[in-house]
């Protein structure tokens, strides 16, 4: 059994992931979807980018859903339990 | 899988089809998710698609061990369909429900990713084995940002881990028990939680700091100190899974490790009372 498929996987997956996480990261902050510590000890700050980005998009709500952001100058994220 | 690795499964490649094509639908699921509010009806049935596509590709849980006598049991497909259905959707929820503290849901799926990689290495399912592998490799770059202080938590993307682990355990003959040994305590808090829920009259969907991380971080332990907490169980438990021959002591580790995490919630519980629900 030769070893280095098993390298070439590993390393390609965790090299992905670090570099695309960062830009994940800001695209997520963009558009305000980016999942922050919960439970009610996290209090997230709606960065102003965003909040002018969702404002651009005008985002419809859905009947089947409701947004997670509950006011759009402070926002407690809940925990995901 | 061309990477001049030895095939044991004929029908591997339509299982790798499932599998990926599971995860899709998850992270389809996760991400509407996270964008908007989804109801738990509507998340129930993003991972019950995903579960039956899967089922659909040959992902199944067929024929399993008997942890008794060790004898292979061979489950008829009335059997076999409710039973994948529970496996992977209780697995997704498991590890969606870990993520709450900075790196816990990522780590611990890092862990388990590594002890169903060497569990498939020593059987021989080397093409197989690469899948783990490739999870392990994501979950720890992802730690990267995800752990203490984490700048990204997974959101809708734990329900994919959890998927890929759920998956990945039975992708290549059924590996329910070391999937069950590895994340025993966070699926016996689950079941604590689903029973707390029913019992005070609270929708079962609807979240709240009960769990047993959450309890800890109102105790006033460091997110640091919960995450190593789980680690170590989680690798001591990965650890017996691979290199106990004796299934009496993994029964009784299974009995004995549910036991005190439930006395340990229970005790919790009375002390710090039920928790409010947050409303997601």
């Amino acid at each position: 059994m030769t070893t280095w498929p098993f390298l070439v996987v590993f390393v390609v997956a965790l090299g992905l992931t670090l570099l695309l996480t960062p830009a994940s990261i800001a695209l997520g902050k963009r558009l305000g979807i980016v999942d922050l510590p919960g439970g009610g000890d996290a209090i997230g700050e709606p960065s102003f980018a965003s909040v002018a980005w969702r404002s651009f998009l005008r985002l419809p709500s859905l009947p089947c859903c409701q947004w997670r952001w509950i006011s759009p100058v402070k926002t407690r994220w809940s925990s995901p339990g | 899988m061309a990477l001049d690795l030895p095939r044991q499964d004929p029908l591997e490649l339509t299982r790798l089809i499932g599998v990926l094509a599971g995860m899709g639908i998850i992270w389809v699921m996760g991400l509407l998710d996270d964008r908007y509010k989804l109801r738990p009806r509507l998340q129930f049935a993003g991972m019950l698609l995903a579960a039956i596509v899967a089922i659909l590709c040959k992902v199944f849980i067929e024929v399993f061990n008997s942890p008794f006598s060790g004898a292979q049991i061979k489950v008829d497909w009335y059997l076999m369909v409710p039973i994948t259905l529970a496996w992977l959707i209780g697995m997704t929820e498991t590890v969606n429900m870990l993520d709450g503290v900075d790196g816990l849901a990522t780590g611990v799926t890092a862990i388990a990713s590594l002890v169903l990689f060497v569990h498939m290495l020593r059987l021989g399912q080397y093409s197989v084995a690469l899948l783990p592998l490739a999870l392990l490799g994501v979950c720890l770059g992802f730690l990267r940002y995800n752990f203490y202080p984490a700048r990204i938590f997974l959101g809708g993307g734990a329900y994919v881990l959890g998927f890929a682990l759920g998956a990945l355990a039975i992708v290549a003959g059924a590996k329910v028990a070391t999937a069950l040994l590895v994340l025993w305590v966070p699926i016996v808090d689950v079941g604590w939680q689903v029973y707390s829920r029913w019992k005070r009259g609270q929708p079962i969907s609807l979240g709240d700091r009960g769990h047993l991380q959450f309890r800890l971080q109102d105790m006033g332990w460091s997110a640091p100190r919960i995450a190593a907490l789980y680690y170590g169980v989680t690798a001591l438990l990965g650890a017996v899974a691979l290199f106990s021959p004796s299934r009496t002591l993994k029964l009784a580790v299974l009995a004995g490790l549910a036991i005190a995490v439930l006395v340990g919630l229970y005790l919790l519980t009375r002390k710090m009372g039920d928790r409010t629900p947050t409303g997601t």
